[in-house]
């Protein structure tokens, strides 16, 4: 089966002192059709970007320098800024972490959503507007009418998360990218939007890029992870592979220093030092630093991604 | 296990009301209206306890820990800390509290001066303290090197550090008083997990060494579980149940408690399990309905719910809970009774 969408070797740079320094060095990734494939990583490793590079909004200064993303085989980088539009909405739609902001207070919720139906489907305002109707409907929202009339203000955080899928899904894409879209949200909400996007992917046969920080969350949604640091993928494998026998020493690290309920303990493992600072030259490979198993080849050499049984590890140890 | 330590921090029927602000148009007319942010809460702290304060955001939680510090004044009950109401005290007595009691926040780019260097963000606290002007810089110097950082970033400026390293700069701040209470709000909501774990196991070596006594709020229920002896969990202005961590999280008693647990992902653990989502969202705090205010959302509510708050009913000599299911004189079939332990019962981690 042909992947619905292939990243290759992307690359992603920013301005800095000494010249352009990378943000996303070199990332490796596919989403299968009907896949949901999360991508984790901390803040700055450079999931973000990965997936803004997708919908090409990487905004100057930053700049894409190399790599390649085929969606259904044809080449993203290379579109035009009207292909590009084409292929924002009606294929691939993302949603962010915070929804107050992803919405014009000014405007009704009604009035948003028809807008985004008219620019991607060409029909009159009168039939989108009993499409947006359906779309509140769909994405669980009580009397979808009458809340059209209504403005971002007078939902509530989890309700605006719903709208924004809503506004997502409304052109049928075949790839949802979520980003964060639930940290900003109580638990309780989380699970109900998790939920949500659970439903939809099975009657719409999304497909979903599912950027978090929450491994637990990973571990319950997606059917494979890929863990990112320091802008590249560390290792990549079908989840319940990468939680019951994480093989990169970072994966190992990370799902350690989650606190879980049902243990309890006095220390949590915690992984010493910090990422290396973007712009830092990388000569080896970037956890060397703070890697209990380092070698001397880690500091010179970059370990490539390479498959160990089902599951792909840039690790020379592994 | 069940020894109740000498409480150091009682609250007694705490109120917190925020009046809302209106326009002068609506000020003609309509009556003031206020959000009801704390509604009644009794809470004590024991020597040496780390109890954690659960819920989400708008629970009260934040305000409960303010009204602790005075940081906020309450609207009604009382605050005594070691026996001394502290409830009205005048700022000059309070003095003497807020050496003792400290409390830390979760953002810690806006608790730093960015215009002070760590050294100068550490003086005044030693110089309210009492140490000498020349003793300041080797004092400052032992403080950064309890949280893992030393002398040398006595010279650094808040923007030259990481986010953890700011939040243990925050923490020796609220140390350089000698505090026995220690307040964290969110301490590691903004951090990533690796880091997170770092501040965390600070904060718990600090505990032990220095004997705090701590309230640690928090919206993330493993965090609570890992590091709190007790735990409050909170809705709506009210601590709905409390009881030793442990036993509130394997066998949770407010249906409120339970949706929390079970909405909490549990990795590898949770794959496959039914994801029933607690409905609903959290009440308006400005038109509070009347009767428990987790009534509209219960999937065991009952006709009195609606009608008259619950009252606290001790299920054990630590444990307490705000429910009607539990009230003897709601007399209800057996099967009306929350799903038990076992229905949502913590399934191991993913290790």
């Amino acid at each position: 089966m042909a992947a619905l969408l292939e990243i290759r070797d992307l690359r992603i740079a920013f301005p800095h002192a000494s010249g352009m320094a990378e943000a996303v060095r070199g990332v490796t990734l596919d989403v299968q059709p009907g896949e949901a494939v999360g991508l984790v990583g901390e803040s700055g490793s450079g999931k973000t970007l990965t997936a803004l590079a997708v919908m090409r909004l990487i905004d100057a200064p930053g700049r894409i320098v190399g790599g390649s993303i085929r969606f259904r085989g044809q080449e993203v980088l290379s579109l035009s800024d009207a292909e590009c539009r084409r292929l924002r909405g009606r294929q691939i739609s993302m949603i962010f972490q915070d929804p107050l902001t992803s919405l014009n207070p000014a405007f009704t919720v009604g009035r948003q959503l028809v807008d985004v139906i008219v620019t991607h489907q060409g029909i009159s305002r009168r039939l989108a507007a009993a499409r947006a109707a359906e779309v509140l409907s769909v994405v669980g929202i009580p009397r979808p009418e009458r809340r059209l009339a209504s403005y971002p203000h007078e939902f509530s955080g989890g309700m605006r998360q719903r709208v924004l899928i809503g506004m997502a899904v409304a052109c049928r894409p075949s790839l949802l990218i979520a980003d964060e879209p639930t940290t900003a949200l109580d638990v309780t909400i989380q699970a109900q939007v998790i939920a949500l996007i659970r439903r939809l992917r099975v009657e719409l046969g999304l497909s979903v890029l599912f950027i978090t920080h929450n491994l637990d969350l990973v571990a319950e949604f997606c059917d494979r992870v890929a863990v990112m640091y320091a802008g590249a993928v560390m290792e990549e494998a079908p989840t319940e592979a990468l939680f019951s026998t994480p093989r990169h020493p970072y994966t190992r690290a990370l799902i350690r220093c989650v606190p879980r309920l049902g243990e309890s303990g006095v220390t949590l493992d915690s992984i010493e030092g910090a990422p290396p600072s973007p712009g830092s030259a990388l000569a080896g490979c970037a956890f060397a630093s703070r890697c209990p198993i380092v070698m001397d080849r880690c500091w010179t050499e970059a370990p490539p991604l390479r498959a160990v049984g089902s599951q792909r590890v840039a690790c020379w140890a592994a | 296990m069940t020894a109740v330590p000498a409480p150091v921090m009682e609250l007694t029927g705490v109120r917190k009301e925020f009046a809302l602000r209106r326009g002068w148009l609506s000020a003609l007319t309509d009556r003031p209206r206020t959000v009801l942010a704390l509604d009644g809460v009794d809470l004590t702290v024991g020597e040496g306890e780390v109890i954690g304060l659960v819920g989400e955001s708008g629970s009260g939680k934040s305000t409960l820990a303010y009204a602790m510090v005075r940081l906020v004044p309450v609207t009604g009950g009382t605050i005594r800390y070691r026996g001394v109401d502290v409830t009205h005290q005048a700022r000059r007595p309070l003095r003497a509290f807020w050496r003792r009691v400290q409390i830390i926040f979760q953002d810690t780019h806006s608790s730093l001066n960015p215009r002070k260097t760590l050294g100068q963000a550490l003086q005044d606290p030693l110089r309210v303290r009492g140490v000498s002007r020349a003793e300041r810089p080797v004092e400052a110097g032992n403080l950064l090197t309890q949280v893992g950082l030393g002398p040398q970033f006595l010279h650094r400026y808040p923007h030259e550090l990481s986010g953890g390293q700011r939040q243990r700069v925050v923490i020796a701040r609220a140390l350089a008083m000698s505090p026995e209470f220690l307040i964290a709000d969110e301490p590691v909501s903004s951090l990533d997990v690796s880091l997170q774990a770092q501040i965390l196991n600070l904060l718990m070596q600090l505990r032990a060494r220095l004997n705090l006594s701590m309230l640690f709020v928090s919206h993330d229920l493993a965090l609570v579980n890992h590091i709190t002896n007790r735990v409050a969990v909170m809705y709506a202005g009210r601590i709905v149940e409390v009881g030793a961590t442990p036993e509130v999280l394997r066998a949770p008693a407010h249906p409120y408690t339970q949706a929390l647990i079970a909405a909490t992902p549990k990795g590898l653990a949770g794959r496959g399990r039914a994801h029933e989502a607690l409905a609903g969202d959290p009440p308006d705090p400005s038109s509070p309905s009347a009767g428990c205010r987790f009534a509209p959302r219960c999937p065991h509510v009952m006709p009195v719910c609606r009608e008259v708050a619950p009252a606290a009913v001790r299920l054990s000599v630590t444990r307490a809970t705000e429910c009607h299911l539990f009230d003897a004189a709601a007399i209800q079939p057996a099967d009306a009774r929350p799903r038990g332990a076992a229905d949502v019962a913590l399934n191991g981690g993913t290790r």
